[in-house]
């Protein structure tokens, strides 16, 4: 195994600057910064094979394969330029690709091509285009395998530890602070290409923590297709009232919430397009006397589950607007400043 | 007696699909896929068509506007027509009061349409020819000659000179016929200047139907595939359009006095544009030259003199230049001289097809956009000055060109301008746009007018604006809105292209009495909040004939299964749980 300094474990992003106006240029290099990537910028080449220059102009510098590209489109343009389509197809076949779109789109972001195309919409600020860019280039599962557990944990805040990670049709990022002991680890999640992304959050503190094996049967009884009376029993026998549960199904197209934390501890739905923009879910668990609900997934759906108070609370919807990982910062950045026991999810459809 | 067809149609699809239809009928039939090139075949030496069938939406000008051109034409005034439309009754009514019979037939039409509609219209002229007592005359032949005979004489030689090694492939077949001399004196017999004058006379009508405009001013050069002429009826920027729609290879010289620019055009696209004037073509070139010994800037001035050889392709070859710069800074050089150039007053102009160009166009070229051009041009001074005297009304309304997608590869737009162009669309008009885009109302009528010169957008006719504004355009909430409902979907409604504005309820009372006043898009109930009442004022909705449009939406605040299937058998449209999503409205509103 090699020892990678924290420079070379970071992700590589390519800018396609040319095209761009010099103003949003500055605010994706900060945004870049601000997310923890390598960038490196491509300003295009007046011959007929820029793609593969720049694919040896990245080997020569030692960077990793990039993860990510950004590109810009202007306003009324309806196609990918040709040379980004070059590069994507060709020269970096598994590349990821950010769109900025300078026109409105229909949502905040759009999600095509299975994921691997992410069309930003207005306002292209340096958090939104951050938040997006830490989404992008978060761990990323295989395309048939699943990861499983906590993940790697980053130990660079102190009380507070991290994991973030990226599916096709998601992005997901738990956090724990105020723990000391084995038992207050992160908030497990199961991901893969089949299974969709399940995150279990530890809603009874004094519960038994969950083998990986058990956490990937709730995973899979979240993801099977059955009458949502019969999941929601099994999810019961399963989880009782020791944890909670978020699935995101493998097409992105639903949430499935098991929820037996009761309607004090708040289970917030955030969307600029939905009506209302946040939504406490815990309170129609209390009315409806389920432990379960379905409901329509949409892109740029963020789902915030905690254990307890976070002290960000009033702010969550104003951070919501740039985007799941700005949520996950605001709440780690407040517990640093007043650590308190609490563990959290936060979840969001691409 | 044979009759005459015109069908004018971009689509190759319906060109070749109303051919086929009409293959069985007595007509010859004559093409065109633009509304210019429909209107010079309307009236060109083969005669005045019997019959136009006539595309709505044309790369160039829209359909009404290639009818009104045909009414305003004595020739072509009476002449029937038969428009192709996906489009409806807006059209239609466009074309009311046209003195020409005009009938219609909607896309996608199967062959008995055309055949039916085509046959009815020449039945019908039939009909009036028989019935008519006084024979008609057909219009004398116009005696044009463009020409003079040391010009004729000029170009026999040039012909004959181009078409001597074919002469001399001909078989001896004269020979056979008992005449000893070889081909090439047949040729140069038959040859004479009044033989090709009585040809380039005959393309006369070519020429205009190409150019769009009258024929070349001064005699065709020598070379092959050569045209050349003054750019007074177009501009250059036109002849490059044209070279670029036939996909010709070769070189442009423009002249304006003494200043001469050679654009190298490889299959109808600019590659490289270069001034025979060293220090007009430096001008403004902001690249940092090192110190260059006399006779070497002397020499690579005298290079672009005399050919054309940019003055940095010399510095570059010799080592005092990076050649990796150097395609960006001829292209930017090169648009420049091209744009000083085609804004002189007076311009001379030179085709030659040419297969090759010289080694530095191959390897720094850059395409330069024409159309990128046209739009700089009208940026500047003199073009302002042009927009000026044609800028829209503040009441104008405008829309994306048909081919606005491809079109847009083409330009680099300023910010301003693409501040403009992502607000035309939804009946937006030149005043909206002005105080949208938060531009000054001359400046934001002048991107709109540059715009529409270089064909990003065009005009929306004011019937079909008006009867787009005559719908609903409010949408009617009852909610409790505790939770923050009505103000992020008072601005989703307003951020649509075609905004709609949010209306409260003032009450659960009189729902139904309330609808029927504002007539909304769409209602909005919360179902817990406003219980038997939403499910009364549905049912009323449904019973009214006048209020099919509405769309009329449930919104529950708890998921209950049995509460949906309540409501949607109860007539409303469609029973979304908090927190909804805004698409899903959006889907039924477009609907």
């Amino acid at each position: 195994m090699t020892n990678q300094s924290p420079e070379e474990s970071k992700s590589t992003v390519v800018v396609a600057s040319h095209r761009m106006p010099e103003s949003l240029l500055g605010d994706i290099v900060g945004a870049c910064e601000a997310a923890g990537v390598r960038r490196f910028l491509w300003t295009g080449d007046a011959t007929a094979a820029p793609a593969t220059q720049l694919v040896s102009w990245l080997a020569a510098t030692g960077a990793p394969p990039p993860a990510l590209l950004v590109a810009w489109l202007a306003a009324g343009e309806r196609r990918v330029p040709d040379d980004i389509v070059e590069l994507m197809t060709r020269s970096m076949p598994t590349i990821s690709l950010l769109l900025l779109c300078e026109e409105p789109l229909v949502r905040p972001t759009v999600t095509i091509q299975s994921g691997r195309v992410t069309l930003l919409s207005p306002p292209l600020s340096a958090g939104r285009i951050a938040a997006r860019i830490r989404a992008l280039t978060a761990n990323t599962v295989s395309a048939t395998g699943s990861l499983l557990g906590a993940g790697p944990a980053d130990a660079r805040h102190g009380p507070v530890r991290t994991s973030e990670r990226q599916h096709a049709n998601g992005w997901v990022g738990a956090m724990t602070c105020g723990g000391d002991t084995p038992s207050d680890s992160l908030p497990l999640v199961v991901q893969g290409t089949t299974e969709g992304l399940t995150a279990l959050l530890r809603v009874d503190p004094g519960a038994p923590l969950l083998v990986d094996a058990e956490a990937a049967r709730v995973a899979d009884a979240m993801r099977r297709e059955e009458p949502d009376d019969e999941k929601e029993r099994k999810l019961r026998d399963m989880l009782g009232g020791s944890y909670a549960a978020l699935h995101l199904a493998p097409d992105g197209e639903d949430w499935i919430v098991y929820w037996p934390a009761g309607p004090e501890v708040p289970l917030r739905i955030l969307s600029p397009m939905r009506l209302p923009n946040a939504y406490n879910l815990s309170n129609a668990f209390g009315k409806t006397g389920s432990l379960m609900m379905r409901f329509g997934a949409a892109s740029g759906d963020v789902v915030v589950a905690l254990t307890g108070a976070s002290g960000a609370e009033d702010d969550i919807a104003k951070a919501v607007a740039e985007g799941g990982p700005a949520v996950l910062d605001l709440l780690t950045g407040r517990l640093r400043q007043g650590p308190r026991k609490v563990s959290g999810i936060v979840a969001e459809v691409r | 007696m044979t009759s005459r067809l015109l069908v004018i149609d971009d689509s190759l699809t319906v060109r070749k699909a109303v051919g086929l239809a009409l293959k069985n009928i007595d007509a010859t039939i004559d093409y065109a896929t633009t509304g210019h090139e429909g209107l010079l075949k309307a009236t060109h030496h083969h005669g005045i068509p019997e019959l136009i069938l006539l595309d709505f939406v044309l790369p160039d000008m829209r359909g009404i506007d290639v009818a009104q051109r045909l009414s305003q034409d004595a020739r072509t005034a009476n002449v029937p027509i038969i428009l192709m439309t996906a489009k409806d009754e807006n059209v239609r009514e466009l074309f009311k009061g046209m003195r020409a019979q005009v009938d219609y037939v909607s896309k996608p039409f199967s062959p008995d349409d055309i055949v039916t509609r085509v046959q009815a219209v020449l039945d019908k002229k039939a009909q009036a020819a028989t019935a008519s007592l006084r024979p008609s005359r057909p219009p004398a032949p116009a005696s044009v000659s463009l020409f003079s005979f040391r010009q004729k004489e000029t170009a026999a030689k040039s012909l004959f000179a181009s078409l001597r090694p074919q002469f001399a492939r001909i078989p001896d077949w004269m020979a056979q016929l008992g005449a000893n001399q070889p081909a090439p004196y047949f040729a140069r017999k038959f040859l004479t200047p009044e033989l090709v004058g009585q040809v380039l006379d005959a393309l006369v009508p070519v020429f205009k139907e190409v150019l769009g405009g009258a024929g070349p001013a001064e005699p065709v050069e020598e070379g092959e595939g050569s045209l050349s002429g003054k750019a007074t009826g177009w501009s250059p920027t036109d002849i490059v359009k044209m070279i670029r729609a036939s996909g010709q290879t070769g070189e442009l010289w423009l002249a304006a006095g003494s200043r001469k620019v050679v654009a190298y055009l490889r299959r109808g696209e600019v590659l490289l544009a270069t001034s025979h004037d060293p220090i007009d073509y430096c001008r403004d070139a902001k690249v940092a030259l090192p110190a260059l010994a006399a006779d070497v800037r002397e020499r690579a001035e005298a290079d672009q003199r005399s050919s054309g050889k940019p003055f940095f392709v010399t510095l570059a070859e010799r080592g005092y230049l990076p050649t990796t710069d150097l395609a960006p800074l001829l292209q930017r050089q090169g648009k420049r001289s091209l744009l000083d150039i085609i804004e002189a007053s007076s311009v001379r102009f030179f085709w030659r097809e040419r297969p090759t160009h010289p080694s530095y166009v191959d390897a720094y070229g850059l395409r330069i956009s024409v159309d990128q051009l046209e739009l700089e041009l009208f940026r500047r001074p003199s073009g302002r000055a042009t927009v000026e005297a044609r800028l829209p009304k503040t009441e104008a309304v405008f829309e994306r060109a048909e081919n606005f997608s491809r079109r847009l590869r083409d330009f680099e737009l300023s910010a301003e301008e693409r501040r403009i162009l992502s607000l035309v669309g939804g009946g937006n008009s030149v005043q909206t746009l002005t105080n949208r885009s938060g531009l000054p109302a001359r400046e934001a009528a002048h991107i709109v007018a540059r715009l529409l010169h270089v064909g990003l957008i065009r005009e929306r006719h004011v019937a079909a604006v008006a009867a787009e504004t005559k719908r609903p355009s409010a949408v009617m909430i009852l909610e409790p809105d505790v939770e923050g409902f009505q103000a992020p979907l008072t601005k989703l409604l307003q951020n649509r292209a075609e905004p709609l504005s949010l209306v409260a309820f003032d009450s659960d009372k009189d729902i139904f009495a309330a609808i029927l006043r504002e007539r909304p898009r769409m209602v909005i109930l919360n179902a817990d909040a406003a219980g038997d009442a939403a499910v009364r004022a549905v049912a009323q909705v449904r019973k009214a004939d006048d209020l099919s449009h509405l769309a009329v939406v449930a919104v529950l605040d708890t998921p209950s299964r049995e509460k949906v299937d309540e409501l949607s058998a109860a007539g409303f449209d469609s029973v979304l749980t908090k927190p909804i999503t805004y698409v899903d409205l959006e889907r039924l509103l477009v609907a």
